[in-house]
């Protein structure tokens, strides 16, 4: 962090609060709600304005909401408005069209629940501003972004843009995978380019898709189907997201919708029938961000600013959950306490749970997406020899289904149930 | 009465460390050695790192989560306090005896409890004095002893000594000091290592010799009490003990928890009768 600078002409200018969090994406805003439930002071900071994040055609995506993740949001009591749009997962197919063996990872294998919910991130958004409106204890600073940060006197700081100062026992930095304030932070990353482009889109389709995810690896990359729920004509839809090398990725950007539909359904298969798109065609670059460190003195990196991965594994956000849910944790114990929420103790233990998840997961989803990614006939033999192995295998399936339900590992309370 | 906090960091300056425990100025009575010049430099310079983190009070940093949760869910049940987890003492009147540079006086403090701390040395309640300030805490920070606060006819909602008992001279009269000072229906909270096989292992081999968290001959084994001993003092001062908890470390997560096994280092709630 920077030398503290000259301090602030009047009081005016200066906030005090116990938690700052910058940025109100889906991870800060999950934050947020975390803290103002346990009535904790916490100063919200974005850098657009909130009308324009709200703005629902401004972001096509759906997020993956594992169990875990699920378990939170209703804790929060969000859930409960994100419900009308969150289509369950039953069952999750994975594997090679050309090629026999799949994986089929299937509810009634884990006692039935849901695998996972798919909700369009619209809607998360808007359900977590409406309840973050409800909490008295957080305050929300929009259209400011942070130009300066540092730490003085026992307290972190940050000047923004507006010419305000806010002073804070601890910052959890949300900005996701490009955060300045990280940089501000001078917490480096690891950047690992795929060489491959996110095509994100909603179809709707002739037959229903029986609540069940697909993820189908091909040379050139691979395509999942997401299920949502119905639309408001009642026609079935479902999400696409579609990885693909840059240069086929360009030359698809290229298509017209109708031979976009065509190149889709080839790769999607014949189960839902007829399919047509229903959305604009968004296009993300995919890159593995991957910060090294999670944490510095009274600031945590919480969500894709500590680690952007492939949207390959839909873990990514549920990753970001597990660390909100972590962070709220920990300043909630501390708080509770007494103690100072954003001290070496709370930071150290932050950093050390968190290390772990991040870990094993930029090592799965990276190694998955290059073992699929490859041609070579002994990969591919191996492969599917490994994939046949998890069908074959209960206690390795059910192992896998409890990772990708967000239940694995050492989860914060909020997500127990 | 003796500063836990004191006697944990220990004295790294050749001198003091080789004075048997007895000659401390533990337990019931002023210090009757008074404090030298040296000596004073001595605590202010190991003043200095008493809220450091990563300096020589680390362990007691560590620890501290676990004992202020149990302090505090043993006011909040037994005496009531605030609704609101970050006011639970709202209104509680606590006396931490043996307060040392305030690591526990200040959280309580901050939960709304109105502190009072003692120990023997001024250059320890200057620290605390100090921290609190700039923490922005009232505290009401004394170089007493208890018999101190008695004759001034004092009483409280809570009296705790953390880690204290164990090096002072007479347990018995000191525990009967901490009885005197609060009132009925009020508690009287110890924490303090056990007389075990374990804690000899872990407290005395683990934290002072293989682990070097704590200066060698920091403590004194044989003056350690069992958890029985401990209940037997309480009771013969006229408390009622009502609840014991352990503490215990956990390699894997580098951090203390609260246990049922009271074999390393142990926490007692006792309360006044109202008769």
């Amino acid at each position: 962090m920077s030398a503290p600078i000259s301090a602030p002409e009047t009081a005016d200018d200066v906030a005090e609060t116990d938690v700052l969090i910058v940025g109100a994406g889906l991870t800060g805003l999950t934050l947020a709600c975390a803290l103002g439930n346990s009535k904790i002071r916490a100063i919200l900071v974005e850098r657009r304005a909130f009308s324009e994040i709200l703005e629902p055609k401004a972001d096509g995506r759906v997020t993956a909401v594992a169990r875990s993740t699920q378990t939170m949001l209703d804790r929060l009591n969000v859930w409960r408005s994100m419900a009308p749009d969150a289509q369950r997962i039953d069952d999750i197919v994975v594997g090679e069209t050309s090629w026999p063996s799949n994986v089929h990872y299937d509810h009634r294998d884990v006692g039935g629940e849901p695998l996972g919910w798919i909700v369009p991130n619209a809607m998360m958004r808007a359900a977590l501003v409406a309840r973050l409106r409800a909490c008295p204890s957080i305050q929300v600073r929009e259209s400011a972004a942070v130009t300066e940060l540092g730490v003085d006197g026992g307290k972190a700081y940050v000047h923004l843009s507006n010419g305000k100062t806010i002073r804070s026992s601890v910052i959890a930095v949300c900005e996701g995978k490009s955060s300045a304030t990280r940089e501000l932070a001078g917490i480096g990353v690891t950047h690992w380019d795929y060489k491959q482009d996110g095509i994100v889109c909603t179809f709707v389709h002739e037959r229903p898709h029986l609540n069940r995810a697909f993820e189908r690896f091909y040379s050139d990359g691979p395509i999942a189907t997401l299920p949502m729920t119905d639309d408001d004509d009642g026609r079935h839809r479902t999400s696409i997201v579609w990885a693909l090398d840059r240069g086929r990725a360009k030359a698809i950007a290229a298509l017209d919708d109708d031979q976009f539909e065509v190149e889709v359904m080839d790769r999607v298969g014949l189960h839902l029938g007829r399919m047509h798109l229903a959305s604009r065609r968004w296009h993300y670059p995919l890159s593995l961000v991957w910060s090294k460190a999670y944490a510095a003195p009274r600031l945590m990196l919480v969500g894709d600013c500590a680690r952007g991965i492939h949207p390959l594994a839909g873990q990514g956000w549920n990753v970001g959950a597990r660390d909100v849910a972590a962070a709220a944790e920990v300043i909630l114990d501390r708080m509770s306490l007494g103690l100072d929420p954003g001290d070496e103790m709370a930071i150290e233990r932050y950093e050390r749970w968190r290390r772990f998840d991040s870990l094993a997961l930029v090592g799965i989803t990276d190694g998955l997406n290059r073992l699929f990614n490859n041609d070579i006939l002994p990969v591919k033999l191996a492969r599917n020899l490994g994939l046949a192995a998890v069908q074959r295998t209960k206690p390795l399936k059910q192992l896998f289904v409890r990772h990708a339900m967000g239940l694995a590992g050492d989860l914060p309370d909020l997500m127990r149930s | 009465m003796g500063t836990n906090e004191n006697k944990r960091r220990g004295h790294p300056v050749a001198g003091k460390s080789a004075q048997p425990a007895t000659d401390r100025d533990d337990g019931e009575g002023p210090s009757s050695t008074g404090t030298s010049a040296s000596e004073r430099a001595k605590f202010e310079r190991l003043a200095e790192g008493w809220w450091d983190l990563r300096g020589p009070m680390r362990p007691l940093h560590m620890m501290n989560p676990v004992r202020i949760g149990f302090f505090r869910d043993e006011m909040v049940k037994r005496l009531g306090g605030g609704v609101d987890s970050a006011a639970a003492l709202s209104g509680l009147a606590v006396l931490d005896v043996g307060c040392g540079g305030g690591l526990l006086a200040e959280p309580l403090a901050r939960l709304g409890a109105r502190m009072t701390g003692v120990d023997l040395e001024a250059a320890l309640i200057d620290v605390a004095n100090r921290h609190a300030a700039a923490s922005g805490l009232e505290i009401d920070y004394r170089v007493a002893t208890t018999d101190q606060l008695i004759e001034e006819d004092l009483r409280f909602d809570a009296v705790i000594a953390s880690e204290v008992i164990e090096h002072v001279a007479d347990p018995q009269a000191f525990v009967s000091s901490l009885a005197h000072l609060v009132r009925p229906g009020g508690l009287v909270l110890l924490s303090t290592p056990a007389r075990t096989v374990r804690s000899f292992g872990q407290v005395i081999v683990a934290a002072e010799y293989i682990l070097k968290w704590l200066p060698r001959g920091t403590h004194d084994w044989r003056r350690f009490l069992t958890p029985a001993e401990t209940t037997g003092l309480l009771r013969r001062a006229g408390l009622i003990p009502l609840d014991i908890a352990g503490i215990n470390y956990d390699l894997g997560k580098s951090c203390f928890y609260r246990t049922p096994d009271v074999r390393v280092n142990y926490m007692v709630s006792s309360i006044r009768p109202l008769a």
